[in-house]
């Protein structure tokens, strides 16, 4: 075996039982690893209907063909189930080192069933997998936990995913986290751990990666690498200034989502930028495995009421505790954040479902009286982070929250009008109401897991020969001028699909963000693996993944009234930097040209014809006839 | 000689990855010659390689004489071929850099790829440089290598 390690891991936790399973050579063509390797098991073992917090749920984390190998940045890893947020497809996408360290144990996938009767972790030391008592680690942090199991196991190199006290309280955007600073942060995958009684997955590995083509690999490997070290947007921008860049970029924009997505500009985003954090709180840069751009940076509040350190300021762990809550205080944020590492609860979400309840508090919709005596005011950090400490434990008014914004407004009577979720998840990072792109509003609509913002719609494929052949040149040359509408469904199917297929290949996003494409990707899997692929290929396999989850989501009963946007985002207005807002008419023109596309009918239902092209025959048997 | 600067290191263990496949064809962190222990709390990475001993307590351990240093170049070389996998070595090594192939039931140590050391090629942020470094520099980094190892590292 080749790139894969060719093995996935049952753990029926109700029985106890551990059960090693070969990856059929279908199974590792079609789905490549990962996001798609995931899909698939979800949409055959997940029955439709079932409660996504019982044990019914199916949870799986897997990794790719290339992870655990110098294939720059394709180490990541994708954990993904039943949402317990959204009731649809959910998952979570980390980085790090575990998904190396769990190809080196001989594993490509891990598939969790069932519930144990205690909390429980499991131990995969190579060939040697069991399932230890976790009842001592209960109730600990995400921090602690990681402590403790590195004294008991006595190796400080252990690889893990863990989940805090979010996701035994069952938290509805809890969160995984992995060697402390490193998440897989949506759909609240740390809640179906929690309801699993599944503290932590711990990995350690000896083995190797074989490689197909070492030549061709070791050619393949330089080529990519030297691509990113050449490109100024990755060595110098997010290289040197991390994701955080996002704060001038997006106000530059006018799409950096303030004071719960009522505005595009924040007025304090002077004090958020990655220049700002360099000069007080930066340690230094922090890579996931096999990275040559480390776009992550180590941090330190040395003292005063928000002293913390921790390993990751990233823009979706910046924005959420700043423009989004009105707040310009940085120190607090990396406060937050470390926090929300410590107790496993999803930065985005977190911060979207505060201030949801800030622009309530706002309105006089709620008061001290609900609130547990907590001032909610913009900006207000001190009550952040009380709200976010009874959030992880279902404190007072913590308990309303912890069940998402969706669900929190059903119990605060005209709250409906605050809220900003696309399918029960929060949209994330960009605010579409503001700013130009419309293509942004169209990907929050129609992502698979929700108003997610890494599913496409920014990866520049604007001049791929797919995008120019559907279009012709004139339209797509056109597409540019990010406020048209027209032509922006081909673009954003295109992009889903080489989101799709990159994840499947646990490849990280950014660094195919203007940088490595599928012709690049292709040639470092056929290298590794010995399966013989092109870029278009790797787009075809991408269509499938994201064919099956819209079929899991069908299946689910989600149709084109569920693809829109928050009544905000539909808004025109005249700004002195043009008109903003996404057009409510041409709103559903960009989605029938997206479900055309797609070969989707008029409904969002994938067609027969299509999935039989994908070779998804056996899946229209189990939706609804389109 | 290989010097290391480990405020550099981002731990992205690309050394790793390629010193394996540059040796043994394949990726795999247990096969590389040159180490990254992490502490992600703080983000300390420690680079863990053979700083070619000037008193090399590998080849005075060696039963075989498989550790032969060079007087000129100061360079400790390993013949594989007159290994007997006694593990001496590995137990006296202050770097822990000499691992057993359990396969091939020999010991494997970094021979800076004959002289074009693979990691240094990889290491963007120039946290591993080959450089003409004396005892004394190498010696210093064996002993901040030491101090480092907290009590969280086993």
């Amino acid at each position: 075996m080749h790139g894969w390690a060719g093995k996935r891991l049952k753990v029926y936790l109700t029985e106890g039982k551990l059960v090693e399973e070969e990856l059929t050579e279908e199974f590792r063509q079609e789905y490549l690893g990962g996001r798609g390797f995931n899909v698939r098991t979800v949409f055959d073992e997940i029955a439709p209907g079932i409660d996504p917090l019982s044990p019914e749920n199916v949870l799986t984390v897997s990794t790719g063909p290339l992870a655990g190998t110098a294939a720059p940045g394709m180490t990541r890893w994708t954990v993904t189930a039943k949402s317990p947020l959204t009731g649809i497809i959910g998952d979570g996408n980390g980085g790090s080192d575990f998904a190396a360290e769990l190809k080196f144990a001989g594993y490509d996938q891990i598939v969790v069933y069932g519930r144990a009767a205690s909390p429980v972790y499991l131990f995969i030391k190579d060939s040697r997998v069991e399932l230890r008592d976790a009842s001592r680690l209960w109730g600990k942090t995400t921090w602690d936990t990681h402590k403790l199991i590195v004294k008991e196991l006595h190796d400080s190199q252990i690889r893990d995913l863990i989940i805090g006290p979010a996701g035994e309280n069952l938290v509805r955007f809890a969160k995984i986290i992995t060697n402390m600073t490193r998440a897989g942060g949506k759909c609240g995958m740390g809640a179906v751990m929690g309801s699993k009684n599944l503290k932590a997955i711990v990995v350690r590995g000896s083995g190797s990666v074989k490689i197909a083509s070492p030549d061709a690999f070791y050619q393949a490997a330089q080529q990519a690498n030297a691509k990113l070290l050449a490109s100024r947007f990755h060595r110098q921008v997010l290289g040197e200034e991390g994701t955080p860049y996002l704060i001038k970029f997006l106000t530059s924009e006018r799409s950096l989502t303030t004071r719960n997505s009522q505005a595009g500009y924040f007025e304090g985003w002077e004090k958020l930028t990655s220049e700002a954090f360099e000069s007080s709180y930066a340690v230094k840069h922090g890579a996931c495995f096999s990275c040559p751009i480390a776009c992550s940076h180590y941090y330190r509040v040395k003292d005063g009421p928000y002293a913390t350190h921790g390993g990751s300021n990233q823009f979706g762990t910046l924005y959420p505790f700043t423009s989004r809550c009105g707040s310009d205080n940085l120190a607090a944020s990396l406060h937050l954040t470390t926090l929300c590492d410590q107790m496993g609860i999803d930065t985005h979400s977190c911060g979207a479902t505060i201030s949801f309840a800030m622009e309530a508090w706002e309105k006089g919709l709620i008061t001290f009286k609900d609130t547990d005596g907590l001032d909610l005011s913009w900006g207000n950090a001190d009550s952040m982070i009380k709200l976010v400490q009874k959030i992880a434990y279902r404190q007072g008014f913590g308990d309303i929250l912890a069940e998402g914004s969706l669900r929190a407004s059903a119990q605060i009577p005209g709250s409906a009008s605050c809220l900003t979720v696309v399918k029960g998840l929060e949209c994330s990072s960009y605010y579409p109401g503001e700013g130009e792109h419309k293509i942004i509003g169209l990907a929050f609509a129609t992502s698979p897991i929700g108003g997610s913002h890494h599913r496409g719609g920014f990866m520049g494929l604007h001049s791929h020969p797919k995008v120019r052949q559907a279009l012709g040149e004139e339209l797509a040359r056109h597409l540019r001028d990010h406020t048209t509408y027209k032509g922006q469904g081909v673009l954003l199917v295109v992009e889903n699909d080489f989101v799709a297929a990159l994840n499947s290949m646990e490849t990280c996003l950014l660094l195919c963000q203007y940088g490595l494409t599928a012709d690049d990707l292709a040639g470092l899997v056929s290298a590794a693996t010995g399966f013989d692929i092109d870029g278009d290929a790797l787009l075809k396999i991408g269509e499938r993944v994201f064919n099956v989850e819209r079929a899991f989501n069908v299946r689910e009963g989600i149709r084109r009234k569920d693809d829109t946007l928050p009544e905000r985002f539909f808004v025109e207005k005249e700004t002195p930097y043009g008109k903003t807002g996404i057009n409510k008419a041409k709103f559903q023109e960009m989605l029938d040209e997206f479900y055309s596309f797609r070969g989707w009918d008029k409904e969002g239902v994938p067609t027969r014809k299509k999935l039989e092209e994908l070779n998804l025959g056996y899946i229209a048997e189990q939706i609804p006839a389109s | 000689m290989l010097q290391i600067d480990k405020e550099k290191c981002t731990g992205c263990r690309l050394c790793e990855m390629m010193c394996s496949f540059r040796h043994e064809g394949e990726c795999s962190t247990a096969k590389s010659r040159i180490k990254i222990l992490k502490d992600e709390e703080f983000g300390n990475c420690l680079v863990l390689v053979c700083m070619n001993c000037e008193d090399a307590p590998c080849v005075a351990s060696c039963p075989t004489e498989a550790f032969k240093k060079d007087d000129n170049s100061g360079i400790v070389a390993l013949d594989e071929s007159l290994c007997i996998g006694c593990e001496a070595c590995i137990g006296v090594c202050p770097m822990e850099t000499i691992v057993l192939d359990k396969d091939k039931n020999t010991v494997f140590k970094c021979d800076l790829c004959g002289g074009d050391p693979e990691c240094v090629k990889w290491c963007t942020r120039g946290a591993i440089k080959e450089n003409d470094i004396g005892w004394q520099a190498r010696q210093a980094y064996i002993e901040q290598a030491n101090k480092m190892r907290s009590p969280n590292s086993a």
